[in-house]
C-alpha cells in the first residue's frame, strides 16, 4: 500500500466516523432503512415513504408561525402611545428577516411616530454620512440586496433619477439586513454595478431599518421640509405612484394621496 | 400640511420558512426525509461544527423549496447549496473574527481524532474537495461541477491537501 493509499484511506476512515457520530436533533426525519446508497445525498427515493411525520412537522410549525405573529402583534399594539392630535396607524408586526430565516424583533419600532427620527451613520466606505438635516424634503428608501422586490426598487429608483423625477428632493438608500448568503453580496459591489447615484446608508445591523420603522422590504420613508415623517410605505410601488409622491412632497402638498391599487394597513383616526 | 402615519403593506418579502408558504409538493417531503440527516452529516465535515451543521441543513432544504418545481435533480442541488452553505458560513465568521471554525464537539478515536484535526485546519477549498472526493466518493469531475470550479482546480487543491496533511500527520 502505497502512502498516498493510506492517507486515503485514514481520511475515509475519519470522515465516516465523524459522519456516523453526528449529533442530530431526535425529532428529525430519518431515511427508511432498506434505502442504500453510495452516495447519501443522490438516494434512490422510494415512492412509497411514509411523509406523515413531515406533515405533524409542518402543523407544529405553522401553529407556532401563528402565535408568534399574534403575541408580537398584540404587544407592538399595546406599546404604541396613544396621540390623539394625529393619525396614528397599527402597523405590522415589526420583524425583518434575512435569507437565512433569523428574525429580529425590535419593540422600539412600535413607537417610532413622527418627527423623524435622527439617524447617523456611515456610507460603505466607513464615511460620516449627514443625517438630511438641511430642510429639505427628502425620502429614505430602505433595501436589502437580497430581496427580490428591492432589487426591482432600486433600478426603478436608477431609471426615475435619470428621468428627473427628484427635482427638489434628496433620497437616501439605507442599505439592510447584510447577509453573506444572499444574492448580490456584498451590496456596495451590487449598488455600483446598478449606478445607484444616491448617498447610502451601510446598515447591516439594521439599526437605521428599525428606528425608521421599516416593518417589510423595500421600506420607504417621506419627509418633508420641516423633518416630518409624511408618509411611510412597504412594497413594490410603480414609477407612476412613486413619480406622483415626489412631486407631492417637493411642492410641499398634503400626503399621503390616494393612489390606485395601495391598501391602507389597519388605521386609526 | 395636514400630517398623517401611514404604513402601506402591499407585498412582503417571500423569503421565509417555505412550509409557513404553501404545502410541499410529496417528492420534496421524501427528499426532506431521505437526505436530511446525510445533509447534516455533510455539512458537519464541512464545517467542522455540529453545532452549526443542522442550521445550514435546513436552510439548504429552505432553497431547494424556493425553486424545487425547476430543479432537475433536486438532491444534486440541494449537495451544492450545503457546500455552499457551509463555505458563507466559514466566511462569515471569519470576518466577524468570533472564531476560525468550530472544534467538533463528538468524542473520536485518537488516530481520528488526529486526521480529523488536521482536515478541519485546512482552507475551505481544500476540505471541501477532500470531503467530496472520500466521503462522498465524487468523481473529480463532479467534484468541479458542485465546487464550480475546473477539474484542474480540483486536483491542485486536491493535490495540496494532502501535501499538507502528508506534513501534519507524519
Amino acid at each position: 500500500m502505497t502512502a498516498n493509499d493510506d492517507l486515503e484511506q485514514r481520511l475515509r476512515s475519519a470522515f465516516q466516523v465523524v459522519a456516523d457520530r453526528t449529533e442530530i436533533a431526535r425529532n428529525a426525519p430519518r431515511a427508511r432503512q432498506n434505502v442504500s446508497s453510495d452516495d447519501p445525498l443522490l438516494l434512490v427515493l422510494d415512492n412509497d415513504a411514509p411523509a406523515r411525520a413531515t406533515r405533524r412537522r409542518e402543523v407544529v410549525r405553522v401553529a407556532a408561525a401563528a402565535l408568534l405573529g399574534a403575541a408580537v402583534t398584540a404587544a407592538a399594539f399595546l406599546a404604541s402611545p396613544w396621540t390623539p392630535d394625529r393619525t396614528r396607524v397599527v402597523h405590522a408586526p415589526p420583524i425583518l428577516a434575512n435569507p437565512a430565516g433569523n428574525v429580529s424583533v425590535n419593540p422600539e419600532i412600535a413607537t417610532a411616530v413622527s418627527p423623524r427620527p435622527v439617524i447617523s451613520g456611515t456610507d460603505f466606505a466607513g464615511n460620516p454620512l449627514a443625517g438630511a438635516d438641511d430642510g429639505q424634503p427628502h425620502v429614505l428608501v430602505v433595501v436589502a440586496h437580497w430581496c427580490p422586490p428591492c432589487q426591482s426598487a432600486v433600478s426603478r429608483l436608477v431609471r426615475l433619477h435619470a428621468q428627473q423625477a427628484f427635482d427638489g428632493i434628496t433620497l437616501y438608500g439605507v442599505v439592510s439586513a447584510t447577509s453573506p448568503e444572499g444574492d448580490n453580496y456584498p451590496p456596495a459591489d451590487w449598488l455600483e454595478r446598478q449606478r445607484w447615484p444616491f448617498s447610502t446608508f451601510d446598515d447591516a445591523d439594521n439599526r437605521i431599518a428599525s428606528a425608521l420603522g421599516a416593518t417589510a422590504l423595500p421600506f420607504y420613508v417621506f419627509v418633508d421640509a420641516n423633518g416630518q415623517v409624511v408618509v411611510r410605505l412597504a412594497g413594490d410601488v410603480t414609477d407612476a405612484q412613486l413619480t406622483m409622491l415626489f412631486k407631492a412632497l417637493a411642492a410641499g402638498q398634503p400626503l399621503p394621496i390616494a393612489v390606485e391599487g395601495w391598501v391602507p394597513a389597519t388605521t386609526v383616526p | 400640511v395636514e400630517r398623517h402615519e401611514v404604513v402601506y403593506e402591499r407585498k412582503v418579502h417571500e423569503g421565509r420558512a417555505p412550509a409557513t408558504s404553501n404545502r410541499a409538493p410529496p417528492e420534496f417531503e421524501r427528499l426532506y426525509l431521505e437526505c436530511y440527516r446525510p445533509s447534516v452529516r455533510l455539512a458537519h465535515l464541512l464545517t467542522g461544527s455540529n453545532a452549526i451543521a443542522e442550521e445550514i441543513a435546513q436552510e439548504a432544504f429552505v432553497r431547494v423549496h424556493q425553486r424545487y418545481d425547476s430543479l432537475q435533480v433536486p438532491a444534486a442541488y440541494l449537495r451544492t447549496v450545503v457546500v455552499n452553505l457551509s463555505r458563507s458560513h466559514l466566511r462569515r465568521v471569519q470576518r466577524e473574527r468570533r472564531v476560525v471554525l468550530h472544534r467538533t464537539a463528538v468524542e473520536l478515536p485518537p488516530e481520528i481524532d488526529e486526521t480529523w484535526q488536521s482536515v478541519v485546519a485546512l482552507p475551505f477549498d481544500q476540505r471541501a474537495v477532500l470531503v467530496l472526493r472520500y466521503y462522498l466518493d465524487l468523481t473529480e469531475a463532479e467534484v468541479a461541477s458542485v465546487l464550480n470550479c475546473r477539474i484542474g482546480t480540483v486536483k491542485s487543491r486536491h493535490h495540496r491537501a494532502l501535501t499538507k496533511l502528508r506534513q501534519e500527520l507524519s
